[in-house]
Formats: C-alpha cells, sequence, structure tokens
C-alpha cells in the first residue's frame, strides 16, 4: 500500500482558514462542526503566531477504528484513506474519544460520526481534496506519502513529530523555519 | 465522570476482535472512490457537493484581489465555487470569502422586499413592505422636490459597496450628471484613498506599479509591508509571496503595533506605535542622504525636488534616534533597513490602511513613495513602493448628452461623504437633504449619534443592500439588492488594476433586483429614459455600450480563460500592460513614464508648494501624529481651522472640492491624560470584510467575536484573564469587546477589529467606530482617523 497524504507546511500556512471552508463547501458541512479545522497557535516566549490545519491524520494504526465497536470505520487498501461507514455508524462517538487529534466530527442531524475523508469522492474523479486545491498559502500539498516526504527532504525541511502513541499518523507537517 | 470513560475504554477492548472482523469485510465493499458512492450512504447529511452541470467563469464580489472563480451549477442552482486554476494571479487558490459566495446568495437573513419607514426610526416595527413601483415612484418624486428646493447639490450618493462595479461606474456618474449634484463618492476615503491621493501627488497616477504575479509582485528580494496584513486582507496574494519568500529566500519585514497574520510570517517584525509610520520613512531618508546612499543617476533622470527634500529632512533632524523615540522602533534597525533597501534592487514596500486611516495618511503615504523614489525603485518588475486598494482605471460609462448634463454650481462639500454629516444637521455651508447609500454608515462612519442625528433631517434617505443591516431601522427607504451571480457584472478592481467580469448566473431570489435594475428604473422615473435604456438591464450590454472607447468589451472578458482584464485600456484594441511606470509602459493613456505635468516624480516643485499651501501644509512630509496620540505624548498633531459648516478653501490636489485648511501645532507637552493606551484596528481576519461577511454563518463562525487583542503583562496589571469582556474607554465613548490575551501587540496598545455591530445575526457587538470622532480627518484625502486613539481598558 502507498499511504496518501496531506502535507502540511507551517510556515506556508497563513491561517486564513480557506480549507475549513473549501471543506464545508464540499460536503456539506454544516456551521459549527469541522472536517478540518485550522488551530491558530498564541506567540509564546519569542516563539511568533502560527497556524494548524488540522484534517483527519488517516493514520496506519486509526484509534478510531480500534474504538468502534460496529466495524464502520475502516482503512482502505490501496491508499490507506479511513472511511467511515455511516449507514453502520451507531452514534457511539467512541471514535470522538480515542482520536487522539481531535479529527473526528459528530453529525447531530442524524446521531452519526463525521470525518475528513481526503475527498475521496473528488480523488475517484481524479481530483485533489478540496482544501487542497483552494489554499492560498500553498500550504496543503496531497499525493503518495513517501513522494511528498522525499520533496520535504530535498528541499531541507524538518518534520514535526506528531505521532502519538502507536497512531501513526499519514498527514504530516513540516516544522516552521524559525519558530 | 471517569469511571464512565474507564468501563467503555474497556468495552472497547472486549470487543476489539469483532471490530477487526468487520473492518475486512467494510474495507472490501469499498475498495474504490466510486464504488463507495454507490454503495455508501452519501458522507454527511448535506451530501457531498454534487457533480456540477455546468462551470461558469465568474469573478469575486468581496475585496481589491479581483479573484476569477469557476462557479459551479447543478440544476439552476449554484452549488459550489473554486478557484481557477487559469488565473495567472490566483492560480486557481481562493479565499473563504470567495468560496462563501454561494451562502451570500442562499442566505436566510436576505433583504427580500422593498421597505417603507412609517413610524419611528430604530426599530424594525416601523417598516412596511410596498412594491419596487411605489418606491422608486417616492423616491424619484422626493428627489425632484429636493433639486427643487434646494437646489442640485443636496443630493449625496454613498455608491461604494460590496455589490457591483459595472453599475457603480456605467450608471451612478450619468445619474449624477443629470441630476447635477457633485455629492458621489465611493470606498476610498474609508480605505485608501491616502494612498492613491499620494501616488496621483507624486508619481501622477494612482494605481501601483505592480501586478500580483510571480514575475512582478512576487519577484522581489526583500520586502517592507507597513500596516497592511497581506494574510488577511489580500489573501491569495500574501500566499504567494509567503511562497516566494521561502522559495527564494526573500527577507519580509512587517511594520505593525501587531504580530498580524502577515506579522507571524516575518524575519523582523517593527511593533511601530499607531499613527508613527511617517516616521520610519523619514528616518530612513534621514540615513540614506545622511550616507549618499540615495540612487543619483535616478534622482537626476526622473526626479525633481531631490535638494529640497534632502535640506528639509537634516533641518528638521528626522534621525533614526528621533525616530526611536516617536515611534518606538530601534534606531540601529531604521539604519540596517535603510541600508539594505538602498542596496537592494528588487526591493518593494507596500503600505495600507494601517498608513491610510490616520489624519497624516497622505502625508506617510507620500514619505514612502518618497523613500522609494530617491533609491531608485521604480521603472521595472519587483519594486517600487505602493498603497493597497489604490482605486480603480476608468471602464467607462453611459455618456450624457452635453445638453443635458447639469453643472454643479455650489463646490463639492469635502471628498469623505462623512463631511456630509454636519450639512445635513445645520443646513451649513449650504444644505444636504437627500441621501442613498448602499454601504453602512452606521457602522463605518464615526459619531454614529450625530449620523442619526442627520438621517432625521434628510427629506429621503435610501439604504439599498443585501442583509437587513442597522441602517434597515433608520432609512425611509429600504431596497434589496441582487448581488453578483445574480446581477451579472463587474467583480471590484483589484490592486492590481483588473476586473473580472461576472456573468448573471442564476436569477434574482426573492423580490430582490440588481443595482443596473434599481438605478434605471430610478432614471426612467426621474424623465430620463432615453439615457437609462430597459436595453442596459442585460450587464453584456451595458458592458458594450460602455466600453465603446475603452478595452473592456464583453467580448474581450469572454476571451480571457479568467475573464479579467487590467486596464488602463484607453482604446478598444489598447493591450493589457503589466508593471506601470517602466520607460517602455509609463501609463497608458497618459504622458511620461510618471504622469505628472513634468514627466517626472515629484517631490518637491514651486506649483506642489501652492497647492498643499492652500490648507496650510508643504509637499515635505513634515511629521505629525494623530489628535490623540498627539496630545497624549507631546507630539505635533493637527489642529483644524475649518469645520465640515465651512466654505473652507478649495482643494488643489485631489479636485475641486471644498478642503479644510490645518495647522500643525507642537504642543509644550501631554495636554491628554486619563488614556494609558492606544488603539488601533483592522479586519478581523480573513474571513471578513465591512457588514456582509457576518451575515454569512460559515465566514461568522471563522472569527465569531469582536475581540480585544491585549499583552498578557497589561492584561494582569488590569486583571483581565482570556474570554474576559473589556471596556474599551476612548476620548468619544467605550464599547466593549472579549479580551485575547497575545503576546505579540505592544504592551501600550490594544487591537480591535472593525466590521462588528449590535445589529448582526451571531453576536452583537457595539461597533469599535462608535467612539471614532468623524472630524478628525486626512486634510488631504478625508480620510477619517480610525486607527491611532487612546483609550483605557478594563474588565467590563
Amino acid at each position: 500500500m502507498s499511504q496518501y497524504t496531506i502535507m502540511v507546511d507551517l510556515e506556508r500556512c497563513i491561517g486564513c482558514k480557506s480549507c475549513e471552508a473549501a471543506c464545508k463547501l464540499e460536503n456539506g458541512v454544516p456551521m459549527g462542526r469541522y472536517r478540518t479545522k485550522v488551530m491558530w497557535v498564541n506567540p509564546q516566549g519569542g516563539n511568533k503566531l502560527y497556524f494548524v490545519s488540522m484534517p483527519c491524520m488517516h493514520c496506519a494504526n486509526p484509534a478510531c477504528k480500534e474504538s468502534c465497536p460496529v466495524g464502520a470505520i475502516t482503512k482502505r487498501p490501496g491508499d490507506g484513506i479511513v472511511l467511515l461507514d455511516k449507514e453502520r455508524c451507531i452514534g457511539c462517538r467512541y471514535c470522538s474519544w480515542a482520536c487522539p487529534y481531535g479529527a473526528m466530527g459528530f453529525d447531530e442531524n442524524n446521531m452519526v460520526a463525521d470525518k475528513c475523508t481526503y475527498c475521496a469522492h473528488r480523488l475517484a474523479r481524479e481530483e485533489q481534496p478540496a482544501c487542497v486545491t483552494k489554499c492560498p498559502g500553498h500550504a496543503l500539498s496531497f499525493g503518495r506519502k513517501d513522494e511528498l516526504l522525499a520533496r520535504a527532504s530535498s528541499e531541507g525541511r524538518k518534520q514535526r513529530d506528531i505521532n502519538i502513541g502507536k497512531a501513526g499518523p499519514s498527514t504530516f507537517y513540516l516544522e516552521r523555519l524559525k519558530p | 465522570m471517569d469511571g464512565t470513560k474507564l468501563t467503555r475504554r474497556s468495552f472497547l477492548k472486549a470487543t476489539g476482535a469483532t471490530v477487526a472482523m468487520a473492518g475486512v469485510a467494510s474495507s472490501v465493499a469499498g475498495a474504490s472512490g466510486a464504488e463507495q458512492a454507490k454503495t455508501h450512504r452519501p458522507y454527511t447529511e448535506g451530501g457531498i457537493a454534487p457533480v456540477s452541470d455546468k462551470v461558469v467563469t465568474s469573478g469575486c464580489m468581496w475585496c481589491q484581489s479581483g479573484c476569477s472563480m469557476k462557479v459551479h451549477v447543478q440544476g439552476g442552482r449554484i452549488v459550489n465555487i473554486y478557484g481557477n486554476p487559469d488565473d495567472p494571479v490566483t492560480e486557481g487558490r481562493l479565499c473563504p470569502k470567495g468560496q462563501n459566495n454561494v451562502n451570500v446568495l442562499y442566505n436566510k437573513y436576505r433583504l427580500k422586499a422593498p421597505l417603507k419607514r412609517i413610524g419611528a426610526r430604530g426599530t424594525s416595527e416601523s417598516y412596511q413592505e410596498i412594491s419596487w413601483e411605489q418606491a422608486l415612484t417616492e423616491i424619484a418624486e422626493k428627489l425632484k422636490t429636493v433639486k427643487e428646493k434646494y437646489g442640485p447639490e443636496a443630493f449625496a450618493w454613498w455608491v461604494a459597496g460590496r455589490s457591483e462595479s459595472q453599475a457603480r461606474a456605467g450608471l451612478t456618474g450619468t445619474f449624477e450628471k443629470l441630476y447635477g449634484t457633485p455629492h458621489r463618492e465611493g470606498t476610498g476615503p474609508f480605505c485608501n484613498f491616502a494612498g492613491s491621493s499620494a501616488s496621483n501627488s507624486i508619481l501622477g497616477h494612482n494605481n501601483p506599479p505592480w501586478t500580483y504575479t510571480r514575475d512582478d509582485f512576487g519577484g522581489a528580494d526583500w520586502y517592507m509591508l507597513v500596516g497592511s496584513n497581506m494574510a488577511a486582507t489580500k489573501v491569495v496574494t500574501f500566499g504567494m509571496v509567503n511562497d516566494e519568500r521561502i522559495k527564494r529566500k526573500a527577507k519580509l519585514i512587517v511594520v505593525d503595533p501587531r504580530m498580524s497574520e502577515t506579522g507571524s510570517r516575518a524575519d523582523v517584525w517593527l511593533p511601530v506605535k499607531p499613527s508613527t509610520d511617517m516616521a520610519l520613512a523619514l528616518s530612513m531618508m534621514y540615513h540614506i542622504v545622511e550616507k549618499n546612499l540615495q540612487n543619483n543617476d535616478f534622482i537626476n533622470s526622473k526626479v525633481l525636488g531631490f535638494d529640497k527634500l534632502k535640506a528639509f529632512l537634516l533641518e528638521k533632524k528626522y534621525t533614526p534616534e528621533w525616530a526611536e523615540k516617536v515611534s518606538g522602533i530601534p534606531a540601529k534597525t531604521i539604519r540596517e533597513l535603510a541600508e539594505e533597501y538602498a542596496k537592494t534592487e528588487k526591493a518593494i514596500i507596500m503600505g495600507n490602511a494601517g498608513l491610510s486611516h490616520h489624519t497624516n495618511g497622505h502625508h506617510t503615504h507620500r514619505a514612502f513613495f518618497m523613500l522609494a523614489a530617491i533609491t531608485g525603485h521604480y521603472g521595472k518588475p519587483s519594486m517600487g513602493y505602493a498603497s493597497g486598494n489604490a482605486g480603480a482605471t476608468p471602464v467607462g460609462s453611459i455618456s450624457v448628452p452635453a445638453e443635458k448634463e447639469v453643472k454643479p454650481k455650489r463646490q463639492r462639500l469635502g471628498k469623505s461623504p462623512v463631511a456630509w454629516v454636519e450639512p445635513m444637521i445645520t443646513g451649513k455651508p449650504y444644505p444636504i437633504k437627500a441621501f442613498m447609500s448602499c454601504c453602512n454608515p452606521l457602522v463605518q462612519w464615526g459619531d454614529h449619534e450625530r449620523v442619526v442625528k442627520a438621517l432625521d433631517n434628510l427629506e429621503v434617505s435610501v439604504y439599498y443592500n443585501m442583509y437587513p443591516s442597522v441602517e434597515t431601522l433608520y432609512f425611509d427607504y429600504i431596497l434589496p439588492v441582487s448581488p453578483w451571480a445574480e446581477s451579472g457584472g463587474l467583480g471590484p478592481v483589484s490592486d492590481e488594476r483588473r476586473n473580472v467580469f461576472t456573468p448573471q448566473i442564476i436569477n434574482p431570489l426573492h423580490q430582490a433586483k440588481p443595482e443596473r435594475w434599481i438605478f434605471i428604473e430610478l432614471g426612467k422615473k426621474m424623465g430620463w429614459g432615453d439615457v437609462f435604456k430597459d436595453e442596459y438591464k442585460d450587464p453584456v450590454v451595458l458592458q458594450r455600450a460602455m466600453s465603446k472607447k475603452n478595452g473592456f468589451s464583453p467580448e474581450r472578458f469572454f476571451a480571457k480563460k479568467d475573464g479579467a482584464l487590467r486596464g488602463p485600456l484607453p482604446t478598444p484594441d489598447a493591450p493589457e500592460i503589466g508593471t506601470l511606470y517602466t520607460e517602455k509602459n509609463g501609463v497608458p493613456g497618459k504622458k511620461g513614464q510618471f504622469p505628472r505635468p513634468s514627466g517626472k516624480i515629484e517631490i518637491w516643485t514651486e506649483e506642489l508648494e501652492k497647492a498643499y499651501k492652500v490648507q496650510g501644509l508643504s509637499p515635505l512630509p513634515e511629521f505629525y501624529a494623530d489628535p490623540e496620540v498627539g496630545m497624549k505624548d507631546g507630539l505635533p498633531y493637527l489642529e483644524y481651522l475649518d469645520d465640515d459648516t465651512s466654505e473652507g478653501v478649495t482643494s488643489q490636489l485631489i479636485g475641486k472640492m471644498r478642503a479644510l485648511r490645518v495647522k500643525i501645532k507642537q504642543p509644550a507637552g501631554p495636554e491628554l491624560s486619563g488614556f494609558d493606551m492606544y488603539l488601533t484596528t483592522g479586519k478581523p481576519s480573513a474571513a471578513h470584510f465591512g457588514d456582509g461577511t457576518h451575515w454569512v454563518g460559515t465566514l461568522q463562525e471563522q472569527m465569531p467575536d469582536q475581540y480585544c487583542l491585549i499583552h498578557p503583562e497589561k492584561a494582569m496589571e488590569l486583571g483581565i484573564q482570556n474570554g474576559d469582556t473589556v471596556k474599551v474607554m476612548g476620548v468619544k465613548g467605550e464599547f466593549t469587546a472579549k479580551a485575547w490575551l497575545y503576546e505579540g501587540i505592544r504592551k501600550d496598545t490594544v487591537f480591535v477589529p472593525n466590521s462588528y455591530s449590535h445589529k448582526q445575526p451571531y453576536s452583537q457587538w457595539k461597533s469599535i467606530n462608535s467612539i471614532v470622532n468623524k472630524d478628525k480627518r486626512c486634510p488631504i484625502s478625508d480620510q477619517t482617523n480610525y486607527k491611532g486613539l487612546v483609550c483605557k481598558v478594563s474588565r467590563a
């Protein structure tokens, strides 16, 4: 399997939240709910303000998948995208609690979980995820993880370690050039 | 609580085996995206955006970025908006506002029918629905009566707004000429007219030299952004610049009292004291001339008045040490910046509303223009100084037969619509009695009680817009407007001179009408049906009629993959030009590389000296701060010798209109006590633009509250915690905001964003402009002093 991923460049992200808006329009996510969210991290102790765009991490070992009592969450062979079957979902929210990245949303109208799919329906049409195509900062890149890692490394960029436990997140972050 | 959690987690472990099995079955079923779509329920209850049956190239209605967009339509409904990959400026990117144009249209808060006020101002109960026929008939009759009773100059029209540039350019000027009023104005005096007027005064033209492409604005090695939070105000462009900065290791300096989103990307962030940016430009020039770092070849061939400037800087002793005392920027840093700038060919300095929203806005911009001029930073791509939002290039209009044009007999009262308030109330120097507006005077102008009083004194007031903003409780007639895709027309001009043609894509919703339709119907009722022809209700027909003598024809727009044309296009076949002020291009349609009378950059000439002197100023930028800052700190500030009820003098710089005389006062020491902080303001984030975005839930949630950035040390001293509601008290009143403890701001300054109001649906905040003094304005550009106020802050 060659994992799909989004590479998020913390130096390029300008905090505009265009990714949030793109995701909402493409996936019909209403006000108050998110499949991707931009966190503003305040300047502190001489470190500058920065922004973290947080879609699903599509982990190697998804805690959401492990926590699901009915098998509604699967990791797709071939590209490693973590998908939720809403018909199977019973709305127990264990996945929301299990996810160490707070990436699992909840659809209160249908009482089921709700999550980022890397816009799987667009990928099937050979289009990139909505958030990536619209990003004004050129901060989001989509592709196969090995290729994006190689690109980051050729540009001399450091990766930020966000692995928590054994999750093995696929979405990855390039560290700021200067904090 | 913990017990429950543990129990549930234990349950998870116990069921792990089942999960794994079910997982295998499920992933087989969903082996590809296409199959997913068939076998699985859509991803949300709203469903993924359906595959469109039509994609239309259009332009965004919001800001001066002029982004081209791909509008996805299905079954006659707009379902999504993407960027346009064929747009060389945006490269297919879009900010949150552009995308949310969908939710601007399909929005439950839209004004749905014309309304007439039949009771006291201030409550929606005073309004009743009326027909368009009744509304426009009554408005036309009242406009005619006002003209008869008070003369044509008594009608004032604020044509600004986020609606549509074609009707504004093509029809409102025509209406103005037929009626005979000089009082028609756009957003300039609230945005960056200080910048465009300064540019006109020194380069001979309003537009910046650059285009927002990688080979021009994106191609510099050194950037200094002064009073410009580009990341929030020119989102896609800043994204590109930041990308280039990283790729090419360009240097970025951001001058701003707070570390904005833009400042957070900077190599150097300089937290300048509000209203003192002029000191930075003056002292950088001082250091340059002292060290003889100016570009003498460029000056000798292309600049007038350098010697005067040099003598002035030395005489006034605008040294880096002086600037450090005034602005808080270290003298050592100023010297380094001056030397880097003088030695870097591809260097860009850009200013924006952070410079314009001050009583010294015009002269601050002029000082930065001079800095760029004496170092030779004009004539090639990727260099220069300019202000953002520096105005349009002419896109044409419907011409008025000479015998029908009514020439105003009395001189226009000021550049800014704010200057109309006192004549509305006092009738001095002559009365203004009718007012139409598509913008928000009760949010954007200062002294709101005075504005309400002005409305009380009018014979007719008309507000036309998309949402029931606070104005819909005070104006006499409220008209619902159809925005961009319902209307068709032109998107607003970009900083870098582009307009995108916006086709009409869907029919107007509710009873709303395009502005074009409103102006034509009103014009007909005024008796001008021969000029305001019904056929112009079609945006393509109107565009063709407007472009008879210029290059903005519908055919040229449609031939472009981005639907955009970059002006000036002074003739039908004029080519689109990139960088301005080059030896080859100059400014199309104007004479000389720099279209001043001399063809050169004019820092000082005898004519300029005379023109500024009329108002008590000089073309050389003598330093003064805003009045409240000056009074608090004992810095020079302006005394006004005229006010808005005066005849004043006639401006020699921005067109024949009444201007106010001033004197720069040198106070002996501080004159104002009791205020320990400065207040500065700006856009809340990339999500917001004026009042309109606050009515769109998916934008509002991105920056929901009127916040107050305050340094944690200052907050601790005042007993303020993060999220507390704080009271900000200024000289003219007070408002509240939500405290946001933030290390990236001067300890003596708070930042509170503009554009919130008490009559917005998702959160209600008294506008910060309620403490703005409408009478304190830049004497040349007439821009209001929004930034650079003093205040004290406490827990509410």
